[in-house]
C-alpha cells in the first residue's frame, strides 16, 4: 500500500468514525458518507451505513411494537374502563410496599366525595367505614394478605358525604412478589345497598332496612315512631279477588301505607302478611296529627274504608305502634321489639295498640311465663286439670276433658287465656299438645286399671291447629295409644272449627285416620264459627259440643233454646252424640234435659281437678 | 444502479480491448469520458443499459458471450472485494439464497431511502425445497440474461452443477421473471436417504 493510500484510508475512517459520533444521542438516522476515490474506503462506509440501517430498522421494530402494545394496552385499558363503568364498581389499587392507596373517581363518588387527591393512605379509607365494620374490614385484609384467603370479599358501610351510609361489597386480590409476599392488593367497591335493602319480592324495602334506619335514627337521637301492621284476610282476599298472588297485593298495600296526610312514611316488608311503616315525630307535629291518627288512618286507608283507592281490596288489618320518645330506648332492638310487642296485642285484642310504659312490665310477665312454660314443658311437668262429663239424665259418668293447667310455684296458676297465646307466640302449641295427650294417655292407663276399671270412658284432649297440620300427628297419636297399651275408643279428640280452617285436607286426613282406628272426635265450640254446618258435611265426627255461649242462660232466652234444639235434632239425625259446655245452673240442666239425651260438662257437675282429685271426687253410683 | 456494475464492465473493456475501447463504449453511450463510478453510489438504470448494449456492439460479441464474460469478472471483483459473502455461503445455493440480501448491503450505501427500496425490490429468493430455489427478479431493466449468466459462475465458483429454469420471462410479457434453479447432484441426495 502507497502512503498515499494509507493516508486515504486514513482520511475514510477518520470521516466515518467523525459522523459514527452523532450516534451519541441515539440518532442512528445517518448516512456515512466518503469522498475517497478507494474502493475498500467505499465499501467500509457501504458496511458501516448497512449496520446503520439494520440498527434503525431494530429500533423502528422496537418502536412500532412498543407501538402495538401501547396500543393494547390503551384498548384493553378502554375496555376495562368500559367494564367497570357499566359495572359502576370503584376500582381502588393499595401499593402496599409504599402504603399507597389510588382510587377510581368513581370510588369517590360512590362516597359523594370530591375526586381531588391521586393517592391516599389506606388510612383514610378505613375512616370512610363505619365504626361497626372496620374490625370485620381489617380482618379481612389481614387474611388476604396472609394467604389465608385468594379472595378478599367484604361487606361494609361507607359514610356518604351526606352523613348517610350505604352499603358495600369490596372485592380484591393480591399481587406477590418474588418473596411469596402481597405486595399490591386490588380490587373493586360495588354499592349493594339497593339490593340489600329491598325485597325482592315485592320491591318495598326490607327489614334489615328498617332495622339500619331506626338505629340510625336511636344513634342520632331523633324521635320516631314505627306501626307494625299484619294483614289479617290475606287468605280470604287472595281466594276471592282477582289478585291471585301476595306479589300482585303488594304495590297497592305499599300504596295505602304510605299515604298518610303529608307525612315522608316508608313502609317496609317484614313477612308475606306484616309490613312497618317508620316515620318521625317531628313530622307528627308538624302535620298536626297524633300517632292514635296515624293508626287509624292507616287502618281506613287498608279497609279503604275513605273510597280513597279505586280497587275494591278491603284489607282488614290489626295495627301495634310505637313512638320513641314515650319510653327509655336505648337499643334499636327495643323499639323494634316493642313494635312487635304492640302489634301481637292489637291481633289479641282487635283493636289498635299503643305501646306503652305499662306494657313493658306485662312484656316482662310474659316473658316470664314464656320462660317458664319452657322449662315446665321440657321437664314434662305439665300436668293437665280433668273436668268429668255426665249423661244429663242418668247421671253417669260418660267421661272427662283433659284442660290444659299451667301451675307455677312463684308464678302461681297461670290462667290458659294468658299461657296460650304465649305458647302459640312462642311456637310451643305441638310441645304443649303432646304434653297433655301423653299425661291423657298415662291418666287413662291408671284409671283403665283402677276404680273405672270396669266403666267405659273417654278423655278428651283438644288439638290445635299446629298438631293437625303434621302429617304424622295420627301416626304419633297411635302409636302412643298402643305403647300404653290403651284402647283408642278411650280417646276423644275435640277439634275446633277455626283449627280446621288453616288447612282443612290436611286435618280431614289426620281426622279420618284417627278415627279409622277407633279415636273419636269431637266438634268443639259448635256454633261459635262462620260454617260449621258445612265441616258437618264433609269431616267425619263423633261428637258435637254445643258452645257454653249458647248454654248459658238458655232457659230464659228463646232464641238459644231454639238454636240448641236445632242442633240437637241435626245431630240425633246425622246420628251424632252431644254435649252441652259450661252448664252452670240447675235450670239449664234441666232444659237441656228436657230437649233429648246428651252429656253434660260444666261447673254444675264438676269443676276441672288434677287427675287424683278428679276421681276422688266422683259421686258414688255414677260409674 | 449502483456503479460497481459498470465499473466491472468498464474495467473488463479496458483489459479485453484497452482504453480506446472503453472510450469508445463510453463515448456511444454518450456518458462521461473521465468517470469513475463509485461502489456506494447510485447511477441511471438507463446510462447502464447503454454501456451495456454499448459493449455488445463495439466488441462485435454476442449478447450472452458479453454477459459471460462479465459474470466472470463481475464475481472476480465480488470476490476480491467481499470475500466473506463467499465464504459465509457453503455452495451456490446457500450463495444464491443470500444474493438479494447482499444486494441489500449494497443498497445501504445508498443516501435515500427510496433508492434502496429500488434495489431491494428487485430480487427476491426462497428455497423451495433443498436443491431448489425460486427467484423472482422484477426490474424494468430486464437483465435476466446477465442473471443467468452470474448463476451458472456462481455454480461454477463452487463446483456445482445447476439446472437453469425461467418458467416465466418479462421479455414474453410476464409481469416479473421468474426463476427456477435446481441442483440436481443434491436433490439426489436428498432422494436416496
Ligand atoms: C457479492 C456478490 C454480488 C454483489 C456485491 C452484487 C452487487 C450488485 C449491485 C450493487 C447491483 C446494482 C443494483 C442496483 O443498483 O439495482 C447488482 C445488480 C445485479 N446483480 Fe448483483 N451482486 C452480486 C451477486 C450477484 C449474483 C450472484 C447475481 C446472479 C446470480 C447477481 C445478479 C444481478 C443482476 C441481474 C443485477 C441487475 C439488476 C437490475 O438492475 O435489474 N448479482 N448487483
Amino acid at each position: 500500500m502507497t502512503d498515499n493510500q494509507n493516508l486515504s484510508l486514513r482520511s475514510v475512517i477518520t470521516q466515518i468514525a467523525d459522523q459514527l459520533c452523532d450516534t451519541i444521542d441515539n440518532n442512528f438516522d445517518i448516512h456515512v458518507a466518503v469522498d475517497t476515490p478507494d474502493t475498500e474506503g467505499q465499501k467500509l462506509a457501504l458496511l458501516v451505513n448497512f449496520l446503520l440501517e439494520n440498527v434503525r430498522r431494530s429500533l423502528d421494530d422496537m418502536q412500532s411494537l412498543n407501538m402495538q402494545l401501547e396500543d393494547k394496552v390503551k384498548e384493553r385499558t378502554s375496555l376495562l374502563d368500559l367494564i367497570l363503568a357499566g359495572s359502576n364498581d370503584g376500582v381502588w389499587i393499595w401499593d402496599i410496599a409504599n402504603d399507597e392507596l389510588t382510587l377510581s373517581g368513581r370510588w369517590y363518588s360512590m362516597l359523594e366525595l370530591p375526586h381531588d387527591a391521586n393517592t391516599q393512605s389506606p388510612e383514610f379509607w378505613l375512616q370512610q367505614i363505619h365504626p361497626a365494620d372496620r374490625g370485620r374490614f381489617r380482618d379481612a385484609i389481614k387474611r388476604l394478605r396472609k394467604g389465608e384467603s385468594e379472595h378478599l370479599n367484604v361487606e361494609y358501610r361507607v359514610k356518604t358525604a351526606h352523613q348517610g351510609y350505604r352499603w358495600m361489597l369490596c372485592r380484591g386480590v393480591c399481587q406477590k412478589d418474588n418473596n411469596q409476599q402481597c405486595s399490591i392488593v386490588a380490587g373493586t367497591q360495588t354499592d349493594i345497598s339497593a339490593m340489600r335493602i329491598f325485597d325482592q319480592e315485592s320491591g318495598m324495602t326490607n327489614e334489615r332496612y328498617l332495622r339500619e334506619r331506626v338505629e340510625d335514627a336511636i344513634t342520632e337521637e331523633q324521635s320516631l315512631f314505627l306501626v307494625y301492621v299484619t294483614v289479617e284476610n290475606i287468605d280470604a282476599i287472595l281466594t276471592s279477588s282477582e289478585h291471585p298472588s301476595n306479589a300482585m297485593l303488594y304495590p297497592i298495600i305499599q300504596e295505602r301505607l304510605s299515604k298518610v296526610s303529608n307525612l315522608h312514611l316508608v313502609a317496609s316488608k317484614l313477612s308475606a302478611i306484616t309490613f312497618a311503616v317508620m316515620g318521625f315525630e317531628s313530622e307528627l307535629a308538624a302535620t298536626n296529627l297524633t300517632i292514635e291518627d296515624v293508626c287509624q288512618q292507616l287502618r281506613d286507608n287498608c279497609a279503604n274504608t275513605q273510597r280513597t283507592f279505586d280497587d275494591e281490596i278491603r284489607f282488614e288489618v290489626a295495627v301495634g305502634a310505637v313512638v320513641s320518645s314515650m319510653l327509655r330506648i336505648e337499643q334499636s332492638q327495643q323499639l323494634i321489639n316493642y313494635a312487635w310487642s304492640a302489634l301481637r296485642r292489637a291481633r289479641q285484642l282487635g283493636q289498635t295498640c299503643i305501646f306503652t310504659e305499662a306494657h313493658i312490665s306485662q312484656d316482662s310477665r310474659r316473658m316470664r311465663v314464656e320462660k317458664e312454660l319452657r322449662r315446665s314443658l321440657m321437664k314434662n311437668a305439665l300436668a293437665p286439670d280433668y273436668q268429668a262429663i255426665y249423661q244429663g239424665k242418668t247421671k253417669t259418668l260418660e267421661g272427662f276433658e283433659a284442660l290444659a293447667r299451667f301451675r307455677h310455684a312463684e308464678l302461681g296458676t297461670v290462667s290458659p287465656g294468658e299461657f296460650i297465646p304465649i305458647a302459640e307466640d312462642a311456637g310451643l302449641m305441638r310441645e304443649l299438645g303432646y304434653s297433655i295427650l301423653d299425661s291423657t294417655i298415662a291418666t287413662i292407663k291408671q284409671w283403665q286399671s283402677g276404680v273405672l276399671r270396669d266403666h267405659p270412658f273417654y278423655i278428651a284432649v283438644n288439638v290445635s291447629a299446629i298438631q293437625l297440620q303434621d302429617p304424622y300427628f295420627a301416626d304419633n297419636v297411635l302409636a302412643k295409644l298402643e305403647g300404653a297399651n290403651v284402647s283408642p275408643s278411650r280417646l276423644k279428640l275435640e277439634v275446633t272449627e277455626s283449627t280446621l280452617v288453616e288447612s282443612f285436607k290436611h286435618a280431614a286426613e289426620q281426622i279420618d285416620k284417627l278415627r279409622q282406628q277407633g279415636v273419636r272426635i269431637a266438634l268443639d265450640d259448635f256454633g261459635t264459627g262462620y260454617s260449621s254446618l258445612s265441616y258437618l258435611r264433609s269431616l267425619a265426627i263423633d261428637t258435637l259440643k254445643i258452645d257454653r255461649s249458647f248454654v248459658a242462660n238458655l232457659h230464659e232466652n228463646k232464641q238459644k233454646s231454639a238454636i240448641i234444639k236445632t242442633v240437637y235434632e241435626l245431630a240425633t239425625e246425622l246420628d251424632l252424640s252431644v254435649v252441652a259446655e259450661g252448664v252452670e245452673e240447675a235450670e239449664e240442666l234441666d232444659f237441656l234435659n228436657s230437649i233429648g239425651d246428651m252429656a253434660i260438662q260444666g261447673f254444675l257437675l264438676a269443676r276441672p281437678l288434677p287427675a287424683d282429685e278428679a276421681i276422688d271426687q266422683l259421686p258414688r253410683g255414677t260409674y | 444502479m449502483i456503479g460497481i456494475i459498470q465499473q466491472v464492465l468498464l474495467e473488463l473493456l479496458d483489459q479485453h480491448g484497452g482504453n480506446e475501447l472503453k472510450q469508445r463504449v463510453l463515448k456511444a453511450a454518450n456518458v462521461d469520458p473521465s468517470i469513475n463510478y463509485r461502489i456506494d453510489k447510485n447511477y441511471s438504470d438507463d446510462e447502464c443499459l447503454r454501456l451495456i448494449n454499448a459493449a455488445v456492439i463495439e466488441t462485435g460479441l454476442s449478447e450472452t458471450t458479453v454477459y459471460q464474460h462479465y459474470a466472470t469478472a463481475f464475481l472476480k471483483k465480488a470476490q476480491a472485494l467481499f470475500p466473506r459473502f463467499f465464504e459465509i455461503a457453503d455452495d451456490s445455493e446457500g450463495f444464491l439464497l443470500r444474493q438479494a440480501r447482499i444486494h441489500a448491503v449494497m443498497a445501504s450505501g445508498l443516501k435515500r431511502q427510496d433508492e434502496r427500496q429500488h434495489v431491494n425490490d428487485k430480487f427476491t429468493a426462497t428455497s423451495i425445497e433443498p436443491g431448489k430455489v425460486r427467484v423472482i427478479y422484477r426490474s424494468a431493466n430486464g437483465l435476466c440474461r446477465l442473471y443467468q449468466a452470474l448463476a451458472f459462475e456462481v455454480a461454477a465458483l463452487y463446483d456445482d452443477e445447476i439446472e437453469f429454469e425461467e418458467p416465466c420471462c418479462m421479455h414474453q410479457g410476464a409481469v416479473h421473471c421468474e426463476f427456477l434453479i435446481s441442483w440436481p447432484n443434491k436433490r439426489q441426495e436428498v432422494a436416496c436417504d
